[in-house]
């Protein structure tokens, strides 16, 4: 009978211990989540965390009819990769020398877009042709075209590059975003 | 019939219907590679027009039938290449969902060595569904080649 009251105790010790890890690991469980919600990361790759305070700081930077969560998220996350990509490649960027925080996050990124946008090569023939298909415009006052100078060239290129870079933000995303193995994108 | 005999007679069955089954598919991509199946004909009415523009007007709106979106892009001026995607192109294309029947040029306008306007009225038509379009194509000529210009404000407002 003793034996028997012992094993039962046993047993009860036991029951009670595994209640205890039960709740315990509620806790660790609830506690975690609040952790991820006061940090509210919104997305993560290789060495990158985004957060919604970033969001939130990205916000001050668009025009404010920019409503859309989803693309304001988007271009939040490929800000940060950008610049984070500057930081890591010792790009040199003077206007984000004296700044901090999120200012100096999209300082950077802008340093290294303006970078990979001035590099993007344009085809001799692509200047030529859109010299010649548009040279209504390039007419002088006496009607003759004007010769396709240095000064004429570095123009139609900036007209290139302009329409380019519509697509252009995209596309150096899209490989960042790859680069990087950013989750939490829908 | 022995079992031998049954087996060459067998073979020789299988080999006249494959044979004949990869005679026509062979027919059929021929025909499709080479164009005959999508015939444009193009009238030019006695219009005054360079054998090299010619060729190259030919062959653009041969491609436009058939719709192959790659290759006709390659024939647009390098500087459309440069700054429309493939994707818009090709969306730009299709929008024409009929085959062209039908050119006849009716003017070519030059006011520069290196740029042309072909004027022409297209037949277009799926069946007994037809209808008549009138283009008024671009072309400019860069380092000796002859390019098409898309010339639409409200598809391309960037390259006009």
């Amino acid at each position: 009978m003793d034996m028997f009251m012992l094993q039962l105790k046993d047993k009860k010790k036991w029951i009670n211990i595994l209640i205890l890890l039960c709740i315990y690991s509620f806790c660790l469980q609830a506690k975690a989540k609040e952790v991820k919600k006061s940090n509210n990361v919104i997305a993560r790759g290789r060495g990158v965390v985004i957060t919604q305070s970033d969001v939130e700081a990205m916000k001050n930077y668009l025009p404010s009819f920019y409503k859309d969560e989803k693309f304001i998220k988007k271009t939040t996350i490929c800000t940060v990769l950008m610049a984070k990509t500057a930081k890591d490649e010792g790009l040199v960027c003077k206007s984000a020398k004296s700044k901090t925080g999120f200012a100096k996050t999209y300082a950077l990124s802008l340093c290294y877009y303006n970078k990979k946008f001035s590099s993007i090569p344009i085809q001799k023939d692509t200047i030529q042709s859109y010299y010649l298909a548009h040279w209504k415009r390039f007419l002088n006052s006496e009607g003759k075209l004007i010769s396709l100078d240095k000064s004429l060239r570095e123009q139609i290129k900036t007209i290139i590059l302009k329409s380019k870079g519509k697509n252009f933000f995209a596309e150096l995303c899209q490989k960042l975003i790859g680069k990087y193995g950013i989750k939490g994108l829908e | 019939m022995s079992k031998v005999d049954w087996k060459i007679w067998h073979k020789g069955i299988r080999m006249k219907i494959f044979g004949k089954r990869l005679l026509y598919l062979g027919f059929i991509l021929f025909f499709l590679r080479s164009g005959i199946v999508f015939a444009l004909n193009i009238y030019y009415n006695e219009v005054k027009i360079s054998q090299e523009l010619k060729q190259a007007f030919q062959k653009y709106w041969m491609l436009r039938s058939k719709k192959s979106i790659k290759s006709l892009l390659k024939r647009e001026a390098p500087y459309i290449q440069d700054m429309v995607s493939f994707e818009r192109y090709k969306r730009y294309i299709l929008l024409y969902k009929s085959t062209i029947k039908k050119i006849e040029v009716k003017k070519v306008d030059c006011p520069q060595p290196f740029f042309c306007a072909i004027e022409f009225k297209s037949l277009w038509g799926e069946g007994k569904k037809q209808q008549i379009y009138w283009f008024r194509d671009l072309w400019v000529k860069v380092e000796g080649k002859w390019y098409h210009v898309i010339k639409n404000p409200l598809f391309f407002p960037e390259i006009n």
